[in-house]
């Protein structure tokens, strides 16, 4: 039997909502031809 | 969990405490009755039904099928992204991958135990470029990824 650790579920709800955010942000810059920046020195 | 006590009047006291426990010891006792009692306990050990928690990346690495097929099935109610006929392959495409990308953020967060930075995902750059070749618009890519996350957090809230 398993539940979910109620302890980390905000911190991973958050961390979900982020990333697919931050997949969308990728997925759109390459379907747009968007070259990405290189990263600032 | 064997309770020791010097202080037999404490036994109301001490039941409710054995509600957790196996049985109770009031001093003075010999060695020999302790350790007769220990084997006893070992021999009719219940199983306990102690339940195991799971982080976030381990549920959903354990249900990704479910999550693409799940994704999939709301996909294919949406009329906006159904303006573009696909095969089930090309719907899914890097989902998988996408979803892996993911897990290695929540792991990431898991280990760090605070805030980490987002993945460079090549799968999300792939996704992109894939749908614009099978005729989405920005549009259709934005319903996409929202028909991911809503799918993901029904996964997680099945887990509640």
């Amino acid at each position: 039997m398993s539940a979910l650790d109620y302890t980390l579920l905000l911190a991973h709800v958050m961390t979900i909502a982020d990333e697919a955010d931050s997949q969308l942000t990728q997925a759109m810059d390459s379907h747009m031809n968007v070259v990405p920046k290189p990263a600032a020195a | 969990m064997l309770l020791v006590s010097g202080y037999p009047n404490v036994k109301s006291a001490m039941e409710a405490i054995l509600l957790q426990g196996d049985d109770r010891v009031v001093k003075p006792f010999e060695l020999g009755k302790l350790a007769g009692l220990v084997q006893e306990k070992l021999l009719i050990r219940k199983p306990t039904a102690r339940m195991q928690k799971e982080r976030g990346a381990a549920i959903l690495q354990r249900c990704t099928s479910d999550i693409v097929e799940d994704w999939l099935r709301r996909v294919k109610k949406n009329k906006l992204l159904n303006h573009v006929v696909l095969t089930d392959k090309q719907r899914t495409g890097y989902l998988p991958n996408l979803l892996e990308d993911l897990l290695v953020r929540l792991r990431d967060s898991d280990v760090a135990g605070e805030e980490s930075g987002s993945v460079c995902s090549a799968a999300a750059t792939a996704h992109g470029k894939m749908r614009k070749e099978l005729g989405y618009t920005p549009g259709m890519l934005v319903h996409d990824s929202q028909m991911l996350q809503v799918t993901l957090f029904a996964e997680v809230a099945d887990q509640l």
